[in-house]
C-alpha cells in the first residue's frame, strides 16, 4: 500500500490503512518523539508513545492536509511527531529551541564528503560508519545527528562536560571523514557526482 | 515554489537502525504498535469499510482454496513483507525470488523464504518457527549467524545485519530480514545459525525488603581507590565539579564484594556493598556482563518515600578483576542526610530474555542471478 493509497483510505476512515500506516511507521515516530523527550529531563516511554499516537491521530483525523508535493507521507508524519514533542517538551516548562537543532545531520553531510547529498542512502551509511565509533563518541554523535540534539543537553543526558561532548563531536567527525574518504561509498563517488559525470 | 516539508534525519535510516538509535531514550517496545494502534482507531472512529467485510467473508469461504494454494498464499506473503521493507515504490519486491529450504532443531524451525539482490546488497528473509510453544511473540536474537558464500574465485564468509519484520501469530512465526553488504547474485549460499534467544524484555522490581538504613549502621563498608580498567556511566554536574569531568575520575569506590544482599525477581543480581559516608550513599551491585547495546544491561536506581525517583550523585559500570575472574559492577551514589536513607529504596532493573536455545540451523541455497 503506497502513500496515495493509504491516505485515499483514511480519507474513507478505512482501519486498514491506519494499521499499514503505524505497522510501517512506528517505530520511526518512537525514535524521533524520544530525542525530543529525554529521560532525564523525566520523560518515560509512555510520553514518547503518546506523541507518536498523537501525530498518527492527527494524520487520521486531517489526512486532506497532507500534501505530497511537500515531501513523502513518512517525512510529514516525522514533521507531525516532532512537533507534538516539542510541545509537550514545552508545556513542562523548559524552553525547547536551546536544546535541538533539526537538520543538523544536513550539516555534517555537507562537512564530511563524500556525503554532500541528502539521499536516504547517504544517510543510513553515515549513520553505520558512526556505529563503528568507541562507545561514548558514537553516542555523542547519534544524539546531536540523528536525535538532534544540542551539546547542552547531550551533556546532561550522557553526564559529561559540554566541553567533553564538543570536543568528542570534533574528533568524532574528523574520524568520520577519514573513515568514508576511504570508504567503496567515496570510491564511487557522492550520488551527486555519480549523476551529473562530475568525477 | 512549493515548501517542502523538514525532513527527520532519522526519516532514512532502517528499522534495525532505528531500533539501536532509540535505545538512547527510551527503547522502543515492539508492543507499542499494537497499544498504538488500539488508541488511535478507537479515538479516530476508523472502521472497516463495508467491501472489506464483504471480501473477510469471501476469505473466510475460501480458506480450503487458500489452503491448497498455500505456495502461492506464501508468495503474496513475502511480497507484502519485502514491500514493507524496501517501501512501495522502489520496485525491489519484484526482484525476489523464493527459496523455502529450512532446517529444524530444538523446537524450532528456520528457513530462508525469499532473496532480493539490490544496490549490491543481498537480502534474505528468514522465517523463525516456534514448533512447540508461543515463545517468539516478542522478538529473538538470532546467536552466531555464519554466512558463507560459494561460486566467487574462492569461498568468502560475510557478516548479515537481522531485523524484525513481522510476527504471524497463528503460525508462531517471526520474520526477519538479514542484509549481507555484498551482491551475491548466482552464488551459492550457506547460512547457518548457532543459538537464539529471546529479545531481553526489561522488569523493574522496587526491593521493598532491603532496608538501606539497618545495611549502612550493621555493615561497616570499606572504600579502597580504584583504577578502572573499564567503566562507563553517568555523573550529575554537582559529581563532575567535585570529582572530574568523566566517570573514569571516579577512584574512591566500595571494596567488590564486601557483603551480600539477595533480591527479590532479580535471582542474577547482588548488592555486594553499601555504605555511607560523607553525605553519600553509595550502593554496589554484582551484574551479568552488559549484553551489548542493544540488549541493555542490567541495575538499579534510588526510589523516595513517595516513589519518585532520586537524582543520581553518579552511577559507574565497571569490570574488576576478583580473584580469577573478570566480574561487572554497578555502583551507584546519591546525597542523603543519614537520618533519610530509611525512606530510601532500590529498584532493580533487569532484562530477561524468555527463552535461550544452543541449536544450530544450516541451510544452503542459490541466491537469484
Amino acid at each position: 500500500m503506497n502513500d496515495a493509497k493509504i491516505i485515499a483510505g483514511l480519507k474513507r476512515k478505512d482501519a486498514r490503512a491506519l494499521r499499514v500506516l503505524v505497522d510501517r511507521y512506528a517505530r520511526l515516530l518512537w525514535t524521533v518523539a524520544a530525542g525530543y523527550l529525554p529521560e532525564h529531563a523525566g520523560f518515560n516511554a509512555h510520553d514518547v508513545e503518546e506523541c507518536a499516537g498523537d501525530a498518527f491521530l492527527q494524520l487520521a483525523a486531517f489526512p486532506e492536509r497532507y500534501d505530497a508535493r511537500k515531501g513523502s507521507l513518512k517525512t510529514y508524519l516525522c514533521t507531525l511527531a516532532r512537533n507534538k514533542a516539542i510541545d509537550r517538551f514545552r508545556r513542562s516548562g523548559r524552553c525547547p529551541e536551546e536544546c535541538w537543532e533539526p537538520r543538523a545531520v544536513e550539516v555534517l553531510a555537507d562537512e564530511i564528503t563524500p556525503f554532500a547529498s541528502s539521499s536516504d542512502a547517504d544517510y543510513q551509511a553515515l549513520y553505520e560508519a558512526m556505529d563503528k565509533l568507541p562507545a561514548p563518541t558514537r553516542e555523542v554523535l547519534m544524539r546531536r545527528y540523528f536525535l538532534e540534539q544540542k551539546p547542552a543537553l547531550i551533556s546532561e543526558a550522557m553526564g559529561i562536560d559540554v566541553k567533553e561532548v564538543e570536543n568528542r563531536l570534533y574528533r568524532g567527525k574528523a574520524t568520520l571523514a577519514k573513515k568514508l574518504k576511504s570508504s567503496p561509498h567515496a570510491a564511487a563517488g557522492s550520488p551527486l557526482e555519480r549523476e551529473e559525470g562530475l568525477r | 515554489m512549493t515548501n517542502q516539508y523538514a525532513k527527520h534525519s532519522a526519516d532514512a535510516l532502517q528499522p534495525s537502525s532505528l531500533e539501536s538509535l532509540c535505545a538512547f531514550e527510551h527503547a522502543f517496545d515492539d508492543s507499542a504498535i499494537a497499544r498504538i494502534s488500539e488508541r488511535v482507531e478507537q479515538e479516530a472512529s476508523l472502521s472497516m469499510p463495508r467491501s472489506t467485510a464483504r471480501r473477510v467473508t469471501v476469505a473466510l469461504v475460501a480458506a480450503a482454496a487458500v489452503l491448497v494454494l498455500a505456495g502461492f498464499a506464501f508468495g503474496n506473503r513475502f511480497a507484502y513483507l519485502w514491500e514493507a521493507w524496501f517501501g512501495d515504490a522502489s520496485g525491489a519486491a519484484e526482484n525476489a525470488e523464493d527459496v523455502g529450504v529450512s532446517a529444524q532443531a530444538d523446537g524450532f524451525e528456520l528457513a530462508i523464504e525469499s532473496v532480493v539482490v539490490e544496490n549490491g546488497t543481498t537480502n534474505v528473509l528468514v522465517r523463525i518457527t516456534d514448533l512447540e510453544q508461543d515463545r517468539l511473540a516478542q522478538g529473538a536474537l538470532l546467536g552466531h549467524v555464519s554466512i558463507w558464500a560459494t561460486g566467487l574465485e574462492q569461498s568468502e564468509s560475510f557478516s548479515a545485519l537481522g531485523s524484525r519484520l513481522d510476527y504471524e501469530a497463528e503460525t508462531r512465526s517471526l520474520y526477519q530480514v538479514y542484509q549481507i553488504p555484498d551482491d551475491l547474485s548466482g552464488k551459492r549460499i550457506v547460512f547457518s545459525v548457532s543459538g537464539m534467544s529471546g529479545t531481553p524484555q526489561s522488569s523493574q522490581t522496587e526491593q521493598t525488603q532491603l532496608d538501606l538504613a539497618s545495611a549502612v549502621r550493621t555493615h561497616k563498608a570499606t572504600y579502597v581507590e580504584k583504577q578502572l580498567a573499564s567503566c562507563a556511566g553517568s555523573m550529575s554536574v554537582e559529581a563532575q565539579a567535585s570529582i572530574g569531568s568523566s566517570v573514569s575520575s571516579i577512584t574512591h569506590l566500595l571494596k567488590a564484594d564486601e557483603t551480600s544482599f539477595d533480591l527479590k525477581g532479580a535471582p542474577d543480581l547482588r548488592i555486594t556493598n553499601v555504605g555511607y559516608e560523607n553525605g553519600l550513599l553509595s550502593v554496589q551491585m554484582s551484574v551479568p556482563r552488559p549484553d551489548g547495546f542493544a540488549g541493555g544491561s542490567s541495575g538499579f536506581y534510588f526510589v523516595d518515600g513517595s516513589g519518585e525517583q532520586v537524582s543520581m550523585y553518579y552511577g559507574i559500570r565497571y569490570q574488576e578483576k576478583v580473584g580469577n575472574e573478570a566480574r561487572w559492577f554497578y555502583e551507584a551514589a546519591v546525597t542523603v542526610p543519614e537520618e533519610s536513607i530509611g525512606k530510601l529504596r532500590i529498584v532493580t532493573t533487569r532484562f530477561v530474555s524468555a527463552f535461550s536455545s544452543n541449536g544450530y540451523w544450516e541451510m544452503a541455497f542459490d541466491a537469484p542471478a
